[in-house]
């Protein structure tokens, strides 16, 4: 932060009391997204990544039988000694996914091997390392225990046990534990339809000339990006005019597609705009000035039943509230639980500028020092324009509105992207 | 896990020095692989999650122009030194996108949103906050410093410098960034191709009846899931019969068409595995012990020009090795030049851990915040064959060779899943 900006900006503490706080506008945003109720049926694999909507409830035993845990020896416990050793003879063989069909009797073993079914009348295992072998019988000594080495029938999941709720989100263990009950399709909630377009007369496309005072826009791309991580089916409608016509159109036609819209740029006080006047005309919408920074005007509400989220049009200011509320919010309509998210606290090794007023999300890079503790420190310049602060950071560092910024080796609130991103 | 098998573990370890640490055998992969060298020109967009193979440029200078950083009023800053307080006619106004084409003279001042040219004369902006109008008349209640408000062209890119360095992940933010500097197109490495399948006769696809001592194939499953999240080229080459022939072909196609081979299953010392001599046949490979658990017989080496992975085939096992060992090699693989650092966490354990030194456990668990604390527990039951610990697990809990048990209420190291996957 420049030394102007916290000029400029103590003089903006007396109406700080007019600002929404960062957990208010949260809660109110959240009270305004519901899960989807849409749902479909999808193969595992394509579903990895979504929430299920079905409890699954397991038509088998995981594992199927007792089996082995180790390779080594299948014994019955009544054979092994108390003290001193016992020789039992070895009367056949089981691997896994060929089980061996001989009946233990007393004094025989069965040779076996890890994630084999335990021959009948087996029910310890000993591990290969802690016998002596001949190659027809093996000597056991004292200090085992009856079931040792035994992995239980439904020791992971038992036959009519709900293994996943309704609400879970599949990851590669639910991926495996779903193949490994035999289940090859689950229903799950529908993907999430996002329209998102940008306002701004001074945007031009990436392959365009720009001219006096434009730029190209970036930010159609930052919200695509963010947007496929989130694994949402995204349209993008390009960049609108300030026209009314070009407005109203753009505002209706995603309204009607989406089940949610996103727009940056035109909701700040400024005086080139038809997106508010055309949102107040639509729809229900609030537009709100947040004690946050990067990132104060946010206009949140509906399109008739399309949630709609206002960005600034600033790059930083985009990313920023996006990650701050609306993907939680995204993330509960797909059927996602709340998650906060991972928050660090660690020392910073350069100090931080801020005045008391907002919560600030800083751009930081979280990184090992010389000592390998964790620690951080800010990307460089912090204004809102300024998307190489996004684009280098790793982190976000945390700076409550009352804060005055940190010295370096203080402690700061860190949210790590990875995880978040 | 059960406390026997602990024992069991930890005396076979005692009778087995040729364990090899985690940490070694990292070392030695990673001195076995190279990133891949051909690079690919795709569409700015497609490039979310790729690699980036070049080192950009900037063509222009970001911010393009002189401009505005607030809503105010442009000024010659000389013009407020006058008696306070100082009064400017306003003469015209600069949008973004529409700059005043004008020139301040002195006692004018032109209305200007942020992001706007500056226009010529003016050096300094007054936030509209600080400002008061009558008609045409604004009267100026705070004076700031020369230069104010104001960011230079170029302050966060220069023109000719460069933006972004080869090896850079393709994030939201760096597309928002790329599209800002005019890029429609990037040089990214190509996508690593990654060829995998699983070994075990007792092993079933989905969608078949089991008899008895089977179980279904998950591995492949949790390996896709993995896999799929590291934005790398999948080929699935299915459930290979224990047969030395069907491995030999299998391996063969696999090092013909993948940059990395993954197997599951066929790596522990037991009677079953021709495993070994068909890789001595086709390649070089090391069979290693690693002192860890879960997850202790890994094989690592070439098979053609391919490197080979031969996990576990266990479950469980089979995603420890994979988030330890495999998966930082295809990020270096796929020309990461370097990620975020590993977040390891210190948090208070709830759960009693049994634990003997030598070897490196990774303990799935819960990792919750409680009053300000990291805390972090089981979950449950930890038999490398149950997979629900994976699934219930948002966390490793890593303790190092040295370690030995952990008492209720003891701090541990804690590796987030979040961050990991």
């Amino acid at each position: 932060m420049t030394a102007e900006r916290r000029q400029g900006a103590g003089g903006c503490d007396a109406q700080a009391h007019e600002l929404l706080s960062v957990a208010e506008a949260k809660q109110r945003i959240m009270d305004l997204a519901s899960p989807l109720s849409g749902r479909e049926r999808l193969g595992i694999r394509a579903a990895l990544g979504r929430v299920l909507a079905e409890d699954i409830v397991s038509p088998i035993n995981v594992p199927p039988h007792d089996n082995s845990a180790m390779d080594g020896y299948a014994v019955m416990a009544s054979d092994l000694p108390d003290d001193g050793e016992r020789t039992l003879q070895i009367v056949g063989s089981a691997f896994a996914g060929r089980p061996s069909t001989t009946i233990l009797q007393s004094g025989q073993c069965i040779r076996i091997m890890t994630g084999a079914v335990l021959p009948l009348n087996a029910d310890t295992v000993i591990a290969q390392e802690l016998v002596r072998a001949n190659g027809t019988q093996i000597v056991v000594t004292a200090g085992h225990r009856c079931g040792q080495d035994v992995r239980r029938a439904g020791e992971d999941v038992r036959a009519d046990d709900v293994v996943l709720g309704a609400g879970t989100q599949i990851a590669p263990a639910e991926l495996g534990l779903l193949a490994s009950l035999g289940v090859a399709e689950v229903t799950v909630l529908r993907r999430l339809r996002v329209a998102f377009f940008s306002t701004g007369d001074e945007l031009r496309g990436t392959a365009e000339t720009l001219g006096p005072g434009e730029i190209h826009d970036s930010n159609r791309y930052s919200i695509h990006g963010m947007l496929a991580r989130l694994d949402i089916e995204s349209l993008d409608m390009g960049v609108i005019r300030d026209r009314r016509d070009d407005v109203r159109k753009a505002i209706r036609e995603a309204s009607a597609l989406a089940d949610v819209v996103i727009s940056s740029g035109g909701v700040s006080v400024g005086e080139a705009d038809y997106i508010k006047e055309t949102l107040e005309e639509l729809g229900e919408i609030q537009f709100w000035r947040m004690a946050m920074k990067p990132g104060k005007p946010l206009a949140v509400g509906r399109i008739a039943r399309t949630l709609f989220f206002g960005l600034p049009g600033n790059p930083v200011s985009v990313m920023a509230t996006f990650y701050q509320f609306v993907q939680p919010a995204l993330r509960h309509m797909q059927g996602h639980r709340h998650e906060t998210g991972l928050l660090l606290r660690v020392p910073t090794i350069t100090a931080l500028h801020k005045e008391p007023g907002r919560l600030e999300y800083q751009r930081g890079i979280l990184e090992r020092d010389s000592d390998g503790r964790l620690v951080v420190r800010t990307t460089g310049l912090q204004d809102s324009h300024v998307l190489t602060s996004m684009s280098r950071a790793n982190c976000f560092i945390i700076l409550p509105a009352e804060s005055s910024g940190a010295s370096a080796g203080e402690a700061v609130e860190v949210q790590p992207f990875h995880g978040l991103i | 896990m059960s406390i026997d098998k602990i024992q069991n573990s930890a005396d076979c370890f005692e009778r087995e020095p040729d364990m090899m640490s985690v940490r070694s055998a990292r070392a030695e992969i990673r001195a076995l692989v190279e990133p891949v060298t051909e690079s690919v020109t795709v569409a700015l967009r497609d490039a979310l999650g790729r690699v980036l193979a070049e080192s950009v440029r900037s063509p222009i200078d970001v911010p393009t122009h002189t401009n505005s950083a607030m809503d105010g009023f442009a000024v010659r800053r000389a013009d407020l030194d006058g008696t306070p307080p100082p009064t400017l006619r306003q003469i015209g106004a600069a949008f973004a996108g529409h700059p005043y084409a004008g020139e301040i003279q002195a006692g004018q001042c032109v209305r200007i949103m942020t992001g706007a040219a500056i226009p010529r004369g003016a050096d300094t902006v007054v936030m509209q906050e600080h400002t008061e109008a009558h008609g045409d008349d604004i009267t100026f209640s705070e004076v700031p410093r020369h230069g104010a408000n104001v960011r230079p062209a170029g302050e966060d890119i220069a023109r000719g410098q460069i933006a972004m360095t080869p090896g850079t992940v393709i994030t939201p933010a760096a597309l928002g960034l790329l599209a800002s500097l005019g890029r429609s197109e990037l040089r990214v490495w190509r996508p690593l191709r990654v060829a995998f399948f699983s070994t075990g006769d007792e092993l079933r696809p989905l969608g078949s009846v089991l008899s008895r001592g089977q179980i279904f194939d998950s591995n492949r499953y949790t390996v896709y899931g993995m896999l799929k999240r590291l934005g790398v080229e999948i080929f699935d080459l299915g459930l290979v019969a224990d047969e030395p022939q069907a491995l030999r072909t299998i391996l063969r196609q696999a090092a013909s068409i993948a940059d990395v081979i993954i197997s599951t299953g066929g790596v522990s010392v037991g009677e079953a595995d021709f495993v070994r001599s068909v890789l001595a046949e086709v390649g070089r490979v090391n069979f290693w012990k690693i002192a860890m658990k879960p997850g202790r017989p890994l094989a690592f080496g070439n098979v053609g020009d391919a490197r080979f992975f031969g996990l576990p085939g266990n479950p469980v096992a089979v995603m420890v090795t994979f988030y330890q060992f495999v998966q930082p090699v295809l990020r270096y693989m796929r020309g990461e030049h370097e990620h975020a650092p590993e977040l390891m966490l210190r948090a208070r354990c709830l759960t009693p851990l049994r634990k003997k030194t030598g070897r490196t456990e990774y303990v799935r668990a819960l990792l919750a915040e409680e009053s300000g604390d990291w805390t972090v527990r089981r979950t449950g039951p930890q038999g490398s064959g149950i997979l629900n610990s994976m699934v219930r697990a948002n966390c490793f809990i890593v303790l190092a060779d040295q370690q030995g048990n952990v008492a209720a209420g003891e701090w541990v190291d804690v590796q987030p899943l979040a961050g990991l996957i």
